[in-house]
């Protein structure tokens, strides 16, 4: 334990994730000293972003670890570049409606580079303490951004709604991670497995209740049903571009976490949690789709939607293998772009209309062909229709899961998806059927930061869609850190 | 439990996990925040005073190569944590107080479940 | 080549996007255009594929095939190839594709609303249909399979008539349902045998499975049966064609039915040829049925392009049947039956639109003596119906009786109440000919014009042409039909 490697080098992308958000508070606090406009912040929190995330490419195939606590290898650049990437969108897509809909936009900036460095180190981390503390860094964060909303007053309720049973969930956590220490006798994942994979019969009930509580904690981070009371609530009273944070990076760093623990140390106990992963993993799925069914606000139903995506994310957590983890992290990707595709397109209707109801996008293929376009793709893409990302990684995902015996948890996945296009076809039916509402059939334009996020999105939908090849190689590479047969 | 673990250590688990029921019953069935925020402090003391049980007692952990150090650690970070978590809680329970005038969460139905 | 076929239509929608909104005429050229290059490629394709198999060497296998690997991961066990090719099976359904696809855009001349998004979807629906006759790996096979949904549903539901939302979710409910079987089905496959590739599975089927193999096989055949459709997942159909645009009736009969008989022929027999074999009596009775039951429901109708909609159930009836009798004769027709099935009724479709844009209504009852007012209409219209009940010299006669002729001897039973079919077809066709087009001019009707737009015209000429032609030299189709099938019944033959 002497020879800890303190190499700060390693940390450089959170370093200057940190320091922007520093900076941003400090330029906030002295904005009218310094006379800046209102672009400068988001335009401070992209520049930070697009470094951290240009800085993790440097480590690139490293195997290397800080201190035994954060491992630096493909599985956190991966991670790494895909939470700035979120980060980075949101930040572009969502200064227009931060403008308009929140109180304190420099918290607002700090707060979500913060998350993201937490993020970081949930995929990151390799021992409990760690861990746990890049999710509360994370969750805190969040429970502050969500609340932040000046106009909408469900934010400041759904934030305590959230940070309560946040905290519900965090404390079965902890309980869960201090028997998981109690009976390996370390918190570093080598060892617990290392502890288990001697044998775990004597350990009996206490690592069964430990293995309880930390897939509930877990779940409730993840949302995964029956721990899903929060997310609606919090998706809907959030500001929309933390809803779509919270739909992407707060859900991939839970799986990013969910992996690598039970993946590393508690593959040795996969016989006593791989019963109630399934369980929850097809309750979640069937659930998710099925109360979606009756949304009529977009949040919401999105909200609902995403708790059905994480169905899918669970079944391949199920039957880990070195395909499905690879097949896990193809599918959390394409998930993000799809998602932050719908998402964007969302903020850029709420900036124009103020509204959010399903009926509101009535005529919006009138009013907005391209938008309709974006949120159609968008749709079909998380409903798993093909040439989107959604039925590549899906396809990968259920293939994965059939080929690692679970073939019955793929057919409920297909059920469970086959569900899900019908209350995506909602949207798209009001959008392309009914008629604008009155008043409002004249053509709008997206501002050019909306065209630049929808576009990127979604050409990176149809990319995915039609050329996985990339994405799959490089989910591979991070995936073999994992060192899974 | 062979005898990796002393008789000591399940009398500390024991009244942890009874803590940590009676916190986890308070958060899920009170309906007003703080009395909620209290049910999660009562949980996270009883993790800390499992973690600190494990660490001073928990036999095996030399054998496995394992590190007593951690759980002292853990328990100093859960309670900087808790006070950081009490503080968010508060402020947001303020807030919505100042619109709504309670903060029984019954009553806080903006949203539909 | 194949993939420039595929492409074209794509490339024209990508075109029509970028078009302003206001350009409608353009619009109509763009699709015009890229569609008909789109029918020309096919008909060299055809052509060229003809020429190789009469040539010395003949036909081996696939040809024109265009293959690299798509999403390589085989290190995860998912490899997914992008591979097209054709053999005698599929280079038909090739050329009705891009005839069809042409005679659609020039039927769709007079549409007016939103007539960019409209050709968008028709030429990315023609895609998709391409996609699904050429692909040669399951997982290509199933995305085309899906793609050609979301067409479809905006087709029918923006552009359609009558209770139009509710057929396009009809549509779309039924067809997904059955593909989720049929995904699950070809996951298993893909597993079993290590390879998605349609003919690596057909040379070496899969003797075993994690599930049992019939279960596979209706897995698989749930999609078909409810794409061809039969009894009893037949009822979506009459729905979607009523309330479909005319055009978009045209495609649905013409192609998109095919790729049920399609997908039975190219996957379920050879890949699953012992289960086909042990099922071919239950098939053998569902053709039966739907051949019964469509015709007698047809003859109820009183709208007329429901008339011609249940007639197509109990038309593709008779191609199951051609697949139940696992041997060369049946299937050869069943194939002659798609390709001959898709101009009739097609064209029948495409008569119908006419009268209705006229006449502006499609009850039968309402119309009388209308012959008088359009003898062009009146004449094709009969063309088409003859050929439809299967009158000699005509495409309809060939397939079907070729059908009769190998099933006879498998399925007796079947047949002859398949055979009942046929009489039933020249009740319902002659009746309703009679109904509509004969006795006494209406003044109602006294204003009509006859088809006169040049597009009409071209459209009804095209398939006239290859209906007579199929009619009267049978070769052009059957050789390469045969030799399609030759592989196929050899497999399921030794099964």
């Amino acid at each position: 334990m002497s020879d800890l490697n303190f190499d700060y080098a390693l940390l450089i992308p959170e370093f200057i994730l940190v320091g922007t958000a520093i900076l941003i508070i400090m330029a906030d606090l002295f904005r009218k000293e310094l006379g800046l406009g209102r672009l400068v912040l988001p335009a401070i929190a992209a520049l930070g972003t697009i470094a951290a995330g240009a800085a993790s490419l440097a480590y690139i195939d490293d195997v290397d670890d800080f201190a035994n606590v954060i491992a630096i290898d493909n599985y956190t650049t991966f991670f790494r570049v895909l939470f700035t990437v979120v980060l980075l969108v949101v930040v572009v897509s969502g200064y227009e409606y931060v403008e308009r809909n929140i109180r304190h936009t420099g918290e607002f900036y700090a707060l979500l580079l913060l998350s993201t460095v937490g993020a970081i180190y949930m995929a990151g981390a390799r021992e409990l303490l760690t861990a746990y503390i890049s999710i509360e860094l994370l969750s805190f964060s969040l429970y502050v951004a969500v609340s932040l909303a000046k106009t909408n007053p469900r934010s400041a309720e759904a934030g305590l709604k959230y940070v309560l049973l946040g905290g519900v969930a965090s404390a079965m956590l902890l309980y869960g991670m201090s028997l998981i220490y109690g009976t390996a006798g370390s918190t570093q994942y080598s060892e617990i497995a290392a502890a288990f994979s001697g044998g775990t019969s004597e350990y009996g009930f206490a690592l069964l209740l430990g293995l309880v509580l930390l897939i509930a904690g877990l779940g409730f981070k993840a949302s995964a049903v029956p721990f899903h009371m929060w997310t609606p609530d919090a998706y809907e009273g959030a500001p929309l571009p933390i809803t779509a944070y919270l739909s992407a990076t707060s859900k991939a760093a839970t799986f990013a976490l969910l992996l690598r623990i039970f993946a590393g140390p508690l593959l040795p106990v996969i016989d006593q949690w791989q019963w109630m992963m399934a369980t929850i993993a097809v309750m979640t799925m069937v659930g998710g789709n099925l109360i979606a069914l009756q949304q009529t606000n977009i949040k919401r139903l999105l909200a609902y939607s995403s708790i059905g995506q994480v169905g899918y994310m669970l079944m391949a957590i199920t039957t880990i293998s070195d395909a499905s983890a690879s097949a896990l992290l193809v599918h959390v990707a394409g998930y993000l772009i799809t998602n932050l595709a719908v998402f964007s397109a969302v903020i850029a209707f709420h900036n124009r209309t103020g509204k959010e109801e399903l009926d509101d996008f009535a005529g919006l293929a009138e009013t907005n062909p391209y938008l309709a376009m974006v949120l159609t793709a968008g749709m079909f893409s998380l409903a798993g229709m093909p040439l989107l990302a959604g039925f590549v990684t899906k396809f990968i995902l259920f293939q994965a899961a059939a080929s690692g015996g679970y073939l019955w948890l793929a057919t409920v996945a297909v059920i469970a998806s086959t569900i899900s296009l019908y209350y995506y076809l909602q949207v798209i039916r009001r959008m392309y059927l009914l008629e604008p509402a009155r008043g409002e059939s004249g053509r709008w334009r997206l501002s050019p930061a909306g065209y630049i996020a929808t576009g990127t999105l979604t050409a990176g939908v149809f990319l995915v869609g039609i050329y996985a090849g990339p994405l799959f190689t490089v989910a591979d590479r991070a995936a073999r850190v994992l060192a899974l047969s | 439990m062979s005898d990796g673990l002393s008789v000591e250590l399940a009398h500390y688990l024991s009244v942890s996990g009874i803590i940590f029921g009676i916190g986890i019953a308070v958060a899920l069935s009170k309906r007003n925040a703080i009395a909620v925020l209290m049910g999660i402090e009562l949980m996270l003391n009883a993790v800390n005073l499992a973690f600190i049980a494990f660490a001073r007692l928990g036999g095996n952990f030399e054998a496995a190569g394992g590190d007593p150090l951690a759980g002292h650690v853990f328990v100093v970070f859960v309670l900087t944590v808790a006070a950081a978590e009490a503080a968010v809680a508060l402020a947001l329970a303020v807030l919505v107080y100042r619109r709504r005038e309670t903060v029984d969460l019954d009553r806080i139905t903006l949203m539909r479940w | 080549m194949l993939t420039l076929f595929l492409l074209l239509p794509l490339g024209g929608a990508a075109m029509l996007a970028v078009t302003p909104n206001e350009r409608k005429e353009e619009a109509r050229w763009i699709a015009l255009v890229f569609s008909s290059l789109a029918f020309a490629v096919s008909a060299v394709i055809f052509v060229r594929f003809m020429l190789e198999l009469n040539s010395d060497a003949g036909v081996e296998g696939y040809l024109f095939i265009d293959r690299f690997a798509w999403i390589n991961a085989r290190d995860a066990g998912f490899d997914v190839q992008y591979f097209l090719g054709v053999d005698g099976l599929s280079a038909p359904m090739v050329l009705l594709t891009g005839l069809l696809s042409l005679v659609a855009v020039l039927i769709s001349w007079r549409i007016e609303l939103r007539v960019r998004e409209y050709f968008i979807w028709l030429l990315v629906l023609e895609t998709a249909v391409a996609g699904v006759f050429m692909s040669l790996d399951l997982i290509q096979f199933f995305l085309f399979w899906e793609l050609e949904l979301l067409p479809m549903y905006m087709l029918i539901s923006i552009w359609g008539s009558g209770r139009k939302e509710y057929s396009a979710m009809k549509f779309l409910l039924f067809t997904i349902a059955g593909s989720a079987f049929m995904l699950l089905a070809f996951l298993v496959l893909g597993l079993s045998a290590d390879s998605f590739d349609i003919e690596v599975l057909t040379a070496n089927p899969p003797a075993e499975t994690i599930v049992p193999l019939s279960l596979l096989f209706w897995g698989v055949m749930a999609a078909f049966l409810v794409k061809l459709p039969v009894f009893p997942v037949h009822t979506w159909l009459p729905d979607a064609h009523t309330d479909a645009p005319t055009a978009v009736s045209v495609l649905l009969a013409g192609v998109l039915l095919k790729m049920g008989g399609y997908g039975i022929l190219r996957i379920a027999l050879p890949v699953l040829p012992g289960e086909a074999r042990d099922f071919r009596y239950v098939l053998a009775a569902i053709a039966a049925v739907s051949v019964v039951y469509g015709a007698v429901l047809t003859l109820r109708q009183t709208d007329l392009k429901r008339l011609v909609a249940y007639s197509s159930v109990s038309h593709m009836g008779y191609v199951l049947l051609g697949v139940a009798t696992m041997g060369a004769v049946g299937m050869s027709g069943a194939a002659l039956q798609m390709f001959t099935h898709g101009t009739i009724t097609g064209l029948l479709f495409i008569m119908v639109g006419l009268v209705y844009d006229r006449t502006h209504t499609r009850e039968i009852p309402e119309m009388s003596g209308l012959m008088h007012r359009m003898p062009v209409i009146g004449a094709v219209m009969l063309i088409a119906g003859l050929a439809s009940l299967g009158l000699p010299a005509l495409s309809g006669f060939v397939a079907e009786v070729t059908i009769f002729l190998g099933a006879i001897a498998e399925h007796p039973a079947a047949t002859i109440a398949a055979v009942f079919g046929v009489v039933l077809a020249a009740g319902y066709i002659l009746w309703a000919v009679e109904r509509v087009f004969m006795g006494p001019p209406s003044d109602r009707w006294a204003h009509l014009d006859d088809a006169t737009g040049w597009w009409e015209r071209l459209a009804m000429g095209g398939m006239v042409l290859s209906i007579v032609a199929v009619g009267i030299f049978p070769r052009i189709l059957t050789d390469a039909v045969e030799s399609g099938i030759a592989p196929i019944a050899a497999i399921v033959g030794a099964a």
